[in-house]
């Protein structure tokens, strides 16, 4: 009896010391960035090539090995635009330890994915929502919000309006989607606006798969806009273009995008409708893209496509793929390989102030304090059916924290 | 008073794009009773094939039309060989969920080719502002309304000259009597599936001039299938009719109404239109009122 249990402590013994060895020399897992993206949809013109930007730049990495020998996997998953299946998604990866960040495209999505994981230290890339900035928690934006853009836009506005000699105060409308992405560069960007000396005409907001704008655009022209501020995803700045010079609108009113739109696609659709059109970015666009050494690298040899095909959407990916490389570099640095786990990197995420991001935008701004992925915009314009710069990078206000936060 | 003219016009020119699509939905019904939702997407891949045609094989206008009106009339013609024939017999309601099911097929594969990316026939096509009493218009609009007008005059001259279009309307009526005279009923449901969906291709290019081809336009569609509930389920000329009201009446109530409630007027004026033509006249406004003998 006693030789039984001895020999039973023996085995006992050696399972735990093999299990030691095994864990002590075990590679690492591999560790997934879930991209909850819209391949399809209302804002696939924007998510697919930026999706192919983290994919590509995740994929480049992983052929030169990796973070310290770390694989960060891309798993992309198709949502449409549409929250239930994009809750639906997150839901069944919730539980998978090997997903340390996941990205949203859509705000809807972001919103409710919000209130899922506000008690969850799980980075989300959204694009611009400034609630993210008026509330830090564990959602990151790609580069400044939008109502910082929005208030940039407003600088612009007003230097350009004392340029062309105007006298009173420019009338200016946002034109957008009628829904939360729509609405939201006015939190802060409004009470901006009015400090700055802008007359804000009443917002007409289209659903998401409007075709036609000639309702909103008439009134926004008998309404006496001067400065129009477009949002959507292309080619909703493109189709509303389109309308505006078919109605004679483009002579009277100066048209300006928000970031997410035309792109070379819509510019070579319709280039005289778009001729003149001011886009305010926060990633390269035109020719500095297309130009771009890591963009093109990128493009050519991991996507393996020719020049021709490339969206400058393709850089807001590469630059949030970047973003996770750097974070997932620290939390290596910091408690090494086996232990990235989600709290890590969202820990690595708060330290990223400052990391370079090739010219591909500006600086990154996360802090312990700041959700807001950059602090600088580039005005560009569409002159001879080329979108060139007119501006170097320019600081963005703080709009966000003119607004009244519930 | 500018500004209600422009947005009458406006509404009467997206009217006649409404129009076109709801014609495509009543051609259908008229000789099958079958209520097709799939006329949505055969006028989106129509839009799809003419700009294939036109700007990635470069074909001349001409031969661009040929070749997507003939790629949609074997589409038209395989639909109904595949799914519609099997179900001849069956519960129309089974009917018209399969063309839901053709809908929402067709939906997947064509945003897989969009990518979320649009195309244009800006290049190709006229473009620019006219101006018409001393309104401007969009010039893309002042063509479409044209090939509506010649459509529907196109439509009324085939089924009311041609040996094939009064068997048709004979094959409408009644498919048992129409048989005993002669006619093929089977014959006369695919070639009114094939004439359909070229109806739906050149209402699908209309509209894509006006529009582009983006990822909503097979939704346009669901449009055509009020317009004609609204028209008549059996009626051409209600159809246009229905189109032009529908037209107008979302300009209209937007471009008034969208400051007092907030927006989004024009979305839902369809469905207010169609609400309240069921209430009042429940077989549309020219459709045919059918009694039953008891």
């Amino acid at each position: 009896m006693r030789n039984h249990s001895i020999r039973w402590l023996v085995v006992l013994a050696l399972v735990i010391f093999g299990m030691g060895v095994f864990t002590s020399t075990a590679p690492a897992k591999d560790i997934i960035f879930m991209d909850l993206s819209d391949y399809t949809g209302p804002v696939a013109g924007l998510a697919l090539p930026g999706s192919m930007g983290t994919e590509d730049y995740l994929k480049y990495i992983n052929n030169k090995g990796g973070v310290e020998g770390l694989k960060i996997k891309y798993m992309g998953i198709d949502t449409r635009y549409d929250v239930a299946r994009a809750i639906s998604a997150f839901k069944r990866q919730r539980r998978n330890k090997q997903v340390v960040a996941v990205g949203i495209v859509s705000t809807p999505v972001g919103k409710m994915m919000q209130a899922l994981t506000k008690k969850e230290k799980l980075v989300v890339h959204v694009p611009g929502d400034g609630e993210f900035q008026a509330h830090p928690g564990n959602f990151f934006t790609w580069g400044p919000v939008y109502q910082d853009a929005f208030a940039a836009t407003i600088d612009w506005i007003m230097d350009d309006w004392e340029k062309k000699g105007e006298s009173g105060k420019p009338k200016v409308a946002v034109l957008s989607w009628d829904n939360a992405y729509g609405r939201e560069m006015l939190r802060g960007g409004k009470e901006y606006a009015e400090m700055k000396g802008a007359q804000l005409l009443p917002s007409e907001l289209f659903p998401t798969g409007t075709l036609k704008h000639d309702v909103y655009l008439t009134r926004l022209d008998k309404a006496g806009a001067n400065y129009v501020y477009v949002g959507g995803v292309d080619p909703v700045q493109t189709n509303v273009m389109r309308d505006a010079t078919a109605l004679g609108l483009t002579e009277k009113i100066q048209f300006i995008s928000d970031y997410w739109g035309p792109t070379a696609l819509g510019i070579s659709l319709h280039p005289k409708a778009l001729e003149g059109m001011v886009v305010v970015s926060f990633f390269l666009r035109g020719q500095e893209a297309f130009d771009h050494p890591l963009l093109k690298e990128l493009w050519t040899t991991v996507r393996k496509q020719p020049m021709d095909k490339f969206n400058e959407g393709y850089g807001i990916g590469v630059g949030a793929g970047i973003n996770l490389v750097g974070a997932v570099t620290d939390t290596v640095k910091r408690v090494g390989k086996n232990k990235v786990t989600r709290e890590e990197v969202h820990n690595s995420y708060l330290r990223l102030t400052g990391l370079d991001r090739q010219g591909l935008a500006g600086r990154c701004t996360y802090s312990p304090t700041r959700r807001a992925g950059a602090d600088v915009v580039k005005f560009y314009k569409v002159t001879g059916g080329k979108i060139v710069p007119i501006t170097d990078w320019v600081q963005t206000p703080d709009a966000v924290s003119m607004h009244k936060w519930k | 008073m500018t500004n209600f003219l422009q947005l009458l016009l406006l509404g009467l020119l997206e009217g006649g794009l409404y129009a076109m699509v709801a014609a495509a939905v009543v051609l259908v019904y008229k000789s099958t009773h079958v209520v097709s939702l799939a006329h949505g997407q055969l006028m989106a891949y129509g839009a799809l094939a003419f700009w294939f045609a036109l700007s990635v094989l470069k074909l001349p206008f001409i031969l661009a039309l040929v070749v997507a009106l003939i790629f949609l009339a074997i589409t038209g013609w395989f639909i109904e060989r595949l799914a519609m024939r099997p179900l001849i017999g069956q519960p129309l309601f089974a009917a018209f969920l399969t063309t839901f099911a053709v809908f929402l097929m067709g939906d997947g594969i064509f945003q897989l080719i969009l990518k979320g990316e649009s195309n244009s026939f800006a290049k190709y096509l006229p473009g620019g502002m006219t101006s018409v009493i001393g309104v401007p218009l969009p010039t893309t609009q002042l063509v479409s309304f044209g090939v509506c007008l010649a459509l529907f005059s196109g439509l009324a001259i085939f089924f009311r000259r041609t040996k094939f279009g009064l068997g048709m309307r004979a094959t409408a009526e009644d498919h048992q009597l129409a048989q005993s005279t002669g006619i093929t009923v089977r014959a006369i449901f695919s070639s009114i599936w094939i004439l359909s969906a070229m109806v739906a291709t050149i209402a699908g290019i209309a509209l894509a001039n006006v529009m582009d081809i983006y990822f909503p336009l097979p939704y346009v569609g669901i449009k055509g299938l009020i317009v004609a509930l609204v028209g008549g389920l059996e009626s051409l000329p209600g159809a246009l009719l229905a189109g032009l009201i529908l037209g107008i009446l979302e300009n209209i109530s937007a471009g008034y109404l969208d400051p007092i409630v907030g927006g989004g007027v024009k979305e839902v004026a369809a469905y207010v239109l169609l609400l309240f033509i069921l209430l009042v006249k429940p077989y549309g406004l020219l459709g045919l009122v059918r009694i039953e003998r008891i």
